[in-house]
C-alpha cells in the first residue's frame, strides 16, 4: 500500500527481519482485519441479498459503524416539493403558513430540510400512513405556543413536483398526462 | 500459519511517519467543524422541543447527548463546547479527550437526526472512530518542543485507507446492477432533482455530456481505491479524487460530502509528500 512508498522510514522486509511480534499485536493485527473484513460487508448483502443478509448489531448501530454506501443509487424521482400549512382554528377559520419549525419559515430551504421531508415521503409510500403525524402535532404545539389558541386541525398541503415531468415527450419512461405536480393533504387533529 | 500471522502483523503494524496521522487529524478537524457550522442554524429545527423533530427521552438503547435537553439555550452551548473540541483537536491541543467528545457528538447527531443523517455523516462517524483507535502522535507541544518525528504504527492509516476503498466499492457495485446507472441516465435524474444546484437547461444542453459523466462516475469509483493504493499512481489517484468531489460540490447541495472525503484521501499521503526538498527548488528528488 501507498505508506510502503516511503523511502526514509524501513522497508517491510527490514520489519520481517527485525520485528518479533507480541501476543498484543497479534489479537490487535485479527481485531483489524475483522474491523476491515466489516468494512467490506455490504458488498456480500448485494452479490447475494437473499443468501446473505447480515444481521443488524445495536452496538454497531450505536457506535454509529453501521456501513450502509447504497444510497444515490436508484434514480431521485422528486424534483422539488411546495409545501403550506392550513391551520383550521376551533372556529372553522383556515390560514396559511409556511413549513419551516420553528418561526414558520419557507422551504425546504437545504439539504437537511430536504431530507425531513423526503424521509417521511419514503415512509409514506412504505405504507406508514402517520408517516407526518409527529411533524404535524409539532406544529399544532407551535401555534399554540405563539398564539395562545390551540388549532382545531392542522394540514400539510403538499406539491410533489416530478422528475419525469422534465423528460422529452417523446421519452419512454414519461407517463402520459403526468400532471405538472402531485397535491397530496396529510391531516391532523390537534390533540 | 505463523508466517501468514507474522505477515498480518507486519501489515499493520509497518511503522509509518507520524505526520500522515496529524495531517488525517487536521483535515478531519476541518472537516469536522465545516459540518457543525453548517448544521448550526438548524438546530433549532431538529434538536430543540419547539423543532420539527420530536426528541425521544435519553435511553441506553438510543443513547445521544442532544437528547438530554430540550432548550435552545442549551443546546447553543452543546454546540459550542463541541466546537471548542473540534478546534482543540484540530491544533492537536489534548487530540484523544477532543476526539472522543467529536465521536460522542458525531453518534448524538446520528441518533438524534435518524435517517436524516446523511453519507457525511457516516464518513465522519467512522473515520472519527478509526482516528480514536489510532496512534495519536503530539500536535501543537510537540510542534513547539521540537522536531521530533516518532514513527509510530500503521494501523490506522491502513483503516482509513481501506475504508475509502469499501466506501467506493460498496456504493459502485449496485450502480452497475441499476439499469438506470448502465444506461447513462443516472446524471440527468439526479442532476434534475432536489439533490442538484443546476438549471434544467443546463442537463438540456449537456445531455450527451451527462451520460458520459454517468458512465465515467461508475469507472471512477471502480477504479480510484486501486489508483490510490498503487504507489505509482497514487498522485494522480489524490488528484482525480478531487476533481470528483468539487464536481460533486459544485454540481449538487451534497458539498459536504465532498468536504467528509477529505480526511479519506488526506490518508493516502505517505511521508514522502511531507519532505521539504521534494517540492523546494535545488532539491535532490
Amino acid at each position: 500500500m501507498s505508506n510502503q512508498q516511503c523511502s526514509d522510514l524501513p522497508s517491510s522486509d527490514t520489519i520481517a527481519e527485525g520485528l518479533r511480534p507480541n501476543l498484543r499485536q497479534y489479537f490487535l493485527s485479527l481485531f483489524f482485519a475483522v474491523l476491515a473484513a466489516h468494512m467490506f460487508s455490504p458488498l456480500l448483502t448485494y452479490v447475494s441479498p437473499n443468501v446473505l443478509s447480515l444481521p443488524k448489531s445495536q452496538v454497531l448501530s450505536v457506535l454509529g459503524l453501521q456501513e450502509n454506501w447504497g444510497m444515490f443509487v436508484e434514480k431521485p424521482y422528486i424534483r422539488d416539493l411546495g409545501l403550506k400549512l392550513i391551520i383550521i382554528s376551533s372556529d372553522g377559520k383556515s390560514r396559511y403558513r409556511d413549513p419551516i419549525l420553528p418561526g414558520f419559515r419557507a422551504g425546504p430551504a437545504n439539504l437537511r430540510e430536504m431530507l425531513f421531508f423526503l424521509y417521511r415521503i419514503r415512509k409514506l409510500a412504505l405504507g406508514n400512513r402517520k408517516a407526518f403525524s409527529s411533524y404535524l402535532q409539532s406544529v399544532c404545539a407551535s401555534i399554540e405556543k405563539n398564539e395562545g389558541e390551540k388549532p382545531a386541525e392542522v394540514i400539510l398541503q403538499m406539491f410533489i413536483y416530478r422528475v419525469e415531468t422534465l423528460l422529452p415527450k417523446s421519452h419512454p419512461d414519461r407517463p402520459r398526462d403526468m400532471p405538472k405536480a402531485k397535491r397530496r393533504l396529510f391531516r391532523e387533529s390537534c390533540r | 500459519m505463523k508466517k501468514y500471522l507474522q505477515a498480518l502483523v507486519n501489515f499493520w503494524f509497518l511503522p509509518v511517519d507520524s505526520r500522515c496521522y496529524s495531517l488525517v487529524r487536521v483535515c478531519y478537524a476541518v472537516a469536522a467543524i465545516v459540518n457543525l457550522s453548517v448544521l448550526f442554524p438548524h438546530r433549532s429545527s431538529f434538536f430543540g422541543s419547539s423543532g420539527m423533530v420530536v426528541q425521544k427521552h435519553f435511553s441506553l438503547a438510543t443513547p445521544s447527548i442532544l437528547f438530554l435537553t430540550q432548550e435552545a439555550s442549551e443546546i447553543t452551548m452543546l454546540f459550542a463546547l463541541v466546537c471548542m473540541a473540534m478546534l482543540s483537536l484540530l491544533i492537536g491541543f489534548h487530540s484523544r479527550v477532543a476526539l472522543a467528545i467529536c465521536c460522542l457528538w458525531h453518534v448524538s447527531v446520528h441518533v438524534a437526526l435518524g435517517p436524516m443523517s446523511s453519507g457525511f455523516d457516516s464518513v465522519l462517524r467512522i473515520y472519527g472512530f478509526i482516528l480514536l483507535i489510532s496512534p495519536m502522535p503530539g500536535g501543537i507541544k510537540e510542534s513547539i518542543r521540537g522536531r521530533e518525528r516518532p514513527v509510530v504504527p500503521a494501523y490506522g492509516i491502513r483503516l482509513m485507507q481501506l475504508q475509502l476503498c469499501a466506501i467506493y466499492w460498496c456504493t459502485v457495485l449496485p450502480k452497475w446492477l441499476n439499469e438506470t446507472w448502465r444506461s447513462g441516465e443516472y446524471l440527468w435524474y439526479f442532476l434534475n432533482s432536489s439533490f442538484s444546484s443546476v438549471p434544467h437547461a443546463f442537463t438540456v444542453e449537456y445531455a450527451l455530456l451527462l451520460k458520459y459523466g454517468t458512465w465515467g462516475t461508475l469507472v471512477f469509483e471502480s477504479t480510484i481505491p486501486l489508483i490510490l493504493l498503487c504507489g505509482k499512481t497514487r498522485r494522480l489517484g489524490l488528484f482525480l479524487g478531487f476533481l470528483f468531489h468539487a464536481g460533486i460540490a459544485l454540481l449538487s447541495s451534497l458539498y459536504l460530502f465532498s468536504v467528509a472525503m477529505i480526511p479519506a484521501y488526506a490518508s493516502f499521503f505517505c511521508c514522502s509528500d511531507f519532505t521539504k526538498r521534494r517540492f523546494l527548488p535545488g532539491g535532490d528528488s
